[in-house]
């Protein structure tokens, strides 16, 4: 029996981040990045903006899918929210690499950090990524360095 | 439940002798692979490989004899009329694209209808989608029943002088409901001008088929949902159509004779074979044939009798909502309330029971059921009654570890 393995994946931090919304800060007008995962369906629309100081002020990525990708969703929006861009992409490499490559996350990473063991199930990791791989894509979209 | 029989076909299975506690519930997606079937492609590999059509050796001849051998048995095995109605293609999906791409180019134009169903694998479906697109002819979905079979009535109450092509699918791969009058469809669409293709990929493992009977114009199967290898699989085309058909992937081995001006075709089914064959994948399905055929009846009667006690087991468990139809001879498709179907099939897996769960390559269809995702679990030759335990136990302590108890912290 893989219990231990399934109450690591399913932490109460993971369950309970994905029962909340994903989003933070003001994103009126911002335009949508669409992202899907088409060997199982998970969807987000992830909307984003930065203030003229080049800090994100606002983030929502509102996901229907998984309990992993909502937690995902939920969880990167608590982590980045109020970041510079550089900052932002610097955490969305330290999360891709923690559920990527096993690499141990950093401090900066918070409750995110719970996500780690998707690493152990690969067949999740696409469903890990989804919001965070999305943000990236926004991030270099807007062009604000 | 014939515990012996199941014993006897599980034995033949050299996967679950390497992997004694796993659950394969996969069937639909890909089978697995009999010891008959790895002996005829070692034995093919080890002792008689050679090119076919091309050599002038006779290890070519030979390769060749046995590849057409396999062209009879086919047409044997599914009623065809002679081996030249059937074409090897890489699975369902090449065979349903080439008569979309081919026969649909020459038959289908602005004004024309296909009818196609709500239920059908993105194979059935995006082929015509794309030939409707290029040509401007109406696409046309049947709806499902309640039971999750496509609505037959209907199909024949939408079939007219403008519908060239009905394809639908012969047992769908979501709910499990098979066609129950596929002649009738095939008479009606022939009355109006039209013709009918039936999708085998599922329903070749489970009924005996004869294309005759069915009035189908079009039949395609794949090798490895019959306990054949992957990568190979048959259109059978009515050899009048073949005939009229131009090929879609030209290269070596299809032509008659080429100049710089132009070429001329070999023809059928040649015509539609360019390229080198995958000459093990079909001494493969030749294997596959013969375990499948003396065997069929007995286990999708097997088969049948499990699955439904399974889906009254299902079914009796809160929160699960059954997808798949009470008919289905080896399909069960259902979520837990409350758990994505993803969630599941990763708590499923820990206990070693390989499930498929998304989408199942039947997006309109997931849209008609308003679900993003289920689980499915597929019964085959190999499926125990234990198999069957560990599953249903699984989805019970699936429900108790998700539905609100403590999950470590």
């Amino acid at each position: 029996m893989a219990l231990n393995r399934l109450q690591q994946l399913y932490r109460s931090v993971i369950v309970e981040a994905a029962a909340k919304p994903a989003t933070w800060g003001d994103v009126s007008g911002a335009v949508p990045v669409h992202a899907v995962n088409p060997s199982c369906g998970d969807k987000l629309e992830l909307a984003l903006r930065l203030d003229e100081t080049g800090r994100i002020s606002g983030l929502a990525v509102p996901t229907t899918g998984c309990t992993i990708s909502q937690a995902s969703a939920s969880l990167l929006v608590g982590v980045v929210a109020g970041k510079t861009r550089a900052e932002a992409l610097t955490l969305t490499d330290e999360f891709i690499a923690m559920i990527r490559e096993g690499t141990p996350a950093p401090a900066a990473l918070g409750d995110a950090a719970a996500l780690a063991s998707v690493h152990e199930f690969p067949a999740r990791v696409k469903c890990a990524l989804l919001a965070w791989t999305a943000l990236r894509q926004a991030l270099g979209a807007k062009g604000a360095a | 439940m014939s515990e012996e029989l199941t014993k006897q076909w599980r034995a033949d299975f050299p996967l679950f002798t390497a992997q004694p506690d796993l659950v394969y519930m996969d069937q639909g997606a890909t089978g697995q692979y009999p010891q008959p079937v790895i002996d005829a492609m070692m034995n093919f590999a080890t002792t008689g490989n050679a090119p076919v059509h091309r050599g002038l050796y006779r290890l070519a001849y030979d390769a060749t004899s046995a590849f057409e051998g396999v062209r009879q048995q086919v047409a044997d095995f599914i009623g065809a009329r002679t081996a030249n109605e059937i074409v090897f293609t890489s699975g369902t999906t090449a065979a349903i694209n080439l008569v979309a791409q081919s026969f649909g180019r020459l038959f289908v134009d602005q004004g024309s209808e296909v009818l196609v169903s709500v239920a059908e694998h993105h194979s059935n479906f995006l082929p015509w989608q794309r030939l409707c697109e290029q040509t401007g002819a109406k696409l046309v979905v049947a709806p499902i029943t309640a039971d999750g079979a496509i609505d037959e009535q209907w199909v024949l109450a939408h079939i007219n002088v403008h519908t060239r092509i009905v394809a639908l699918a012969q047992e769908t791969n979501v709910s499990g409901a098979r066609l129950q009058d596929a002649r009738a469809i095939a008479d009606r669409v022939h009355a109006n001008g039209g013709y009918l293709l039936l999708d085998g990929a599922q329903g070749l493992a489970h009924q005996a088929v004869d294309v005759q009977a069915l009035g189908c114009d079009f039949y395609a199967f794949s090798g490895h949902k019959i306990y054949g290898p992957s990568g190979i699989g048959c259109l059978y085309g009515r050899q009048e159509l073949l005939t009229e058909m131009p090929p879609v992937t030209l290269g070596g081995g299809m032509i008659e004779e080429v100049s710089i001006r132009g070429a001329s075709w070999l023809p059928a089914p040649e015509r539609f074979e360019a390229g080198s064959q995958n000459v093990l994948g079909v001494i493969g399905l030749g294997a596959a044939i013969d375990y499948l055929q003396p065997r069929r009846a007995a286990i999708t009667s097997y088969c049948s009798t499990l699955t439904r006690q399974l889906r009254q087991q299902l079914a009796a468990i809160p929160d699960v909502q059954l997808y798949s139809s009470q008919a289905a001879c080896a399909t069960l498709s259902f979520n837990l309330d409350g758990v994505h179907a993803h969630d599941l099939a990763t708590f499923l897996d820990e206990q070693n029971i390989a499930v498929r769960a998304g989408h199942h390559c039947a997006q309109p269809l997931m849209h008609a059921l308003a679900v993003p995702a289920v689980v499915r679990a597929t019964l085959g030759a190999y499926t125990s009654v234990r198999d069957g335990q560990r599953l249903v136990a699984a989805v019970q302590q699936a429900r108790e570890f998700f539905g609100g108890e403590s999950h470590g912290a």
